[in-house]
């Protein structure tokens, strides 16, 4: 009787209810919000739901040396998270966003491209701010990428120049990706007049599917000269979109832009938010973190919006561009394009903004690949 | 008289070379590291932690210490002798071995027969116990535990110095030196320079792709005003993919294209609703493109 009431009780000083903290209970919550704001919301479901789910994951309270959690050697969570870790999983969704981008609006009108580099100010205004906070020069690049609003490039970067941060930055990069219809609109109404909402783009020219195959190879060719250290993912983005407008590869196009995509997102997600332990991310810098995410994020937007504004001053009247997709410089594709539509239809029914959006918005993921290219060979 | 000379020569040369060989072989190994005072620092396969010194083979080639001899007295340079045949007294070029002073003779290759004190000296000698290799002095009588004394492997002067970190079977890096971050923070303490920096370059590089773009793009608008359209085929699978190409749509207004990039964005997404009227997207073949030998199969050039 005794033993059995010695092995109950050992068996309870095992269990979730006598390990769990204050910390572990927070984290929890916050688990079950995103898997609210993922299913409830439709928020960016793909994402927040594994993140969702994850954080409920790495948050269960358990006795340590048992090799369950994941930063425990040997545990299957600890394998799954060396594709964060070792950063090969951004590579594997850049292929796969790349075999799904379609770049047809950027190439028909090719001056969109610097919106999409104007809204990186984002990253450096993170960057400086966080170099003010105290962060050292390697965390400060890795936490301004935020800024970038792609959450596979924070990974990539953040998992080289500053891990211990890196559950924190992701989960805040993806946060905050789920959460561009909610801060970007209020910033481009402010920072545009009713006058420049009303701006009429004319429709793209047709592209051809010659120019389509070339746009991959030149595109990798000359931003990987300029930026070796961004080749992981621009070598993966324009290897995807080359599979998908090739046309001799549609098996292999399918491949990447549906199965693969999706495996490495679950496992990815997934893991990152079973990176949050209470342990390790409950902590001043990551509410830091989260604060300076925010501020990037607000910064690239209104950058992207100025510089559209900046820009049309050059330009004729007729060819100018509406300010509303200017926020599209961030590369949160396609949400940050279609909160431009939204915008802008609010204004004007009668006015699609969401193609010309896209210009931008796939620029974007090329501009933050070479930014983040560029941090790594500053700072790595 | 003049095959002598040769035999003389070719014995002379054999003999430079193999001193040659020696040369860059075993007198390349030198002792690198030394921990006197081991109270949580490595720990041997006995899950003892003893005093150990680190040797490096400083060569690029791989040199076999079996037979050789380790000593702490001067007058007995044979003191313990390294097994030889085994295969781990073999080191890899610019590798490291560790010999752990634990006293006990019967551990193994690595596990010295004596202890050493906190003052001291330590020698290495070939396989004949006659030439010396590489020695050392020391005396940390207060050493602190857990403390290694060696030789940076950046040091010139290779000078005995504490190390920042021990580093056993390790490159002793000098940590103190500044990582790359840490230098730019130095002489950008704000992040304006790195600021204009990169933005210089993002937007260098997304011009460029700009400007290319822009002059392949008027190459091809003037390519497709010369060649005539192709004749539409009959096959319905051709016209669904073809839609957009089809030359009414080219003109097409806003409303237009809008409709039709929501229907294919519907379509790809699944959701698009077979229609009765208006045009139609779903493709004729049923079967998965796995399964699908037409699809499959590469089409032989006619």
């Amino acid at each position: 009787m005794e033993a059995i009431s010695e092995n109950l009780q050992q068996f309870l000083s095992f269990t979730g209810f006598a390990n769990a903290t204050p910390g572990h209970l927070i984290m929890i919550l916050v688990g079950l919000i995103f898997l609210y704001f993922g299913i409830a919301k439709k928020w960016e479901p793909m994402l927040l739901v594994p993140i969702g789910f994850g954080i409920l994951i790495g948050n269960i309270p358990f006795t340590p040396g048992l090799q369950l959690g994941i930063y425990e050697d040997g545990s299957v969570l600890s394998y799954l998270y060396l594709g964060v870790l070792k950063g090969f999983y951004p590579p594997l969704i850049f292929l796969g966003i790349g075999a799904m981008t379609d770049f047809s609006a950027l190439i028909s009108n090719p001056r969109m491209m610097l919106i999409g580099a104007a809204a990186q100010f984002g990253i450096f205004g993170a960057y400086m701010a966080a170099l003010h906070l105290g962060f050292n020069a390697a965390e400060a690049g890795a936490i301004g990428i935020i800024g970038g609003a792609d959450g596979p490039t924070a990974i990539f970067l953040s998992s080289k120049l500053a891990p211990d941060l890196m559950g924190a930055i992701a989960v805040s990069a993806y946060s905050y990706m789920a959460l561009v219809p909610v801060i970007q609109p209020p910033i481009m109404k402010l920072l545009t007049t009713k006058k420049e909402r009303l701006i009429r783009m004319k429709p793209p020219r047709q592209v051809s599917q010659t120019e389509k195959i070339i746009f991959p190879i030149l595109g990798l060719l000359l931003t990987t000269f300029i930026v070796p250290a961004g080749l992981p993912l621009l070598g993966m983005l324009f290897f995807g979109n080359l599979l998908k407008e090739c046309g001799v590869t549609k098996r292999l196009a399918n491949t990447a832009a549906n199965p693969l995509i999706d495996i490495v997102t679950i496992l990815l997600g997934l893991t990152v938010g079973a990176s949050t332990q209470a342990t390790t991310f409950l902590t001043t810098k990551s509410v830091l973190i989260f604060v300076l995410g925010a501020g990037s994020f607000i910064v690239a937007t209104a950058t992207g919006v100025i510089f559209v504004k900046i820009f049309n001053l050059f330009l004729k009247e007729g060819n100018k561009i509406n300010p509303l997709i200017g926020n599209a410089g961030v590369s949160a594709v396609p949400d940050a394009a279609r909160v431009s539509q939204e915008v802008g239809s609010h204004y004007d029914k009668t006015n699609f903004l969401l193609m010309h959006a896209m210009a931008p918005n796939v620029s974007g993921v090329i501009g933050s690949a070479v930014a983040a290219g560029l941090l790594l060979g500053f700072l790595a | 008289m003049r095959t002598y000379f040769w035999k003389y020569f070719s014995f002379l040369l054999l003999f430079v070379s193999a001193h040659k060989v020696y040369a860059d072989g075993i007198s390349s190994v030198r002792f690198n590291e030394i921990m006197v005072n081991n109270q949580n620092n490595y720990q041997d396969e006995f899950g003892d932690r003893s005093a150990w010194v680190e040797v490096f083979n400083s060569s690029y080639s791989t040199i076999n210490l079996g037979g050789c001899y380790i000593t702490n007295d001067p007058n007995s340079p044979t003191k313990y002798r390294i097994p030889k045949g085994l295969p781990n007294t073999i080191v890899p070029p610019r590798s490291y071995a560790l010999f752990v002073f634990s006293g006990v003779s019967d551990r193994g290759v690595f596990q010295v027969g004596f202890k050493l004190d906190s003052v001291g000296y330590l020698a290495l000698y070939d396989q004949s116990g006659k030439i010396l290799i590489d020695s050392f002095s020391y005396a940390y009588p207060d050493m602190p535990a857990d403390v290694s004394f060696g030789i940076y492997e950046n040091d010139k002067n290779r000078q005995w110095q504490q190390m920042n970190e021990a580093s056993p079977k390790m490159v002793n890096y000098n940590k103190i030196e500044k990582t790359r971050a840490e230098k730019f923070y130095e002489n950008d303490r704000h992040g304006f320079v790195i600021t204009l920096t990169i933005m210089s370059v993002v937007f260098l590089a997304l011009l460029c792709l700009a400007v290319i773009f822009t002059f392949t793009g008027r190459f091809f608008k003037k390519q497709t005003t010369k060649t005539p359209q192709p004749k539409q085929k009959s096959n319905k699978q051709q016209k669904t993919v073809d839609v957009v190409q089809q030359p009414q749509h080219t003109t097409a207004d806003d409303s237009d294209i809008a409709a039709i990039a929501l229907t294919l964005h519907l379509y790809f997404d699944n959701q698009h609703e077979v229609e009765q009227t208006g045009f139609y997207l779903k493709p004729q073949h049923s079967q998965s493109a796995w399964a699908s030998k037409v699809l499959n199969f590469r089409q032989l050039p006619k």
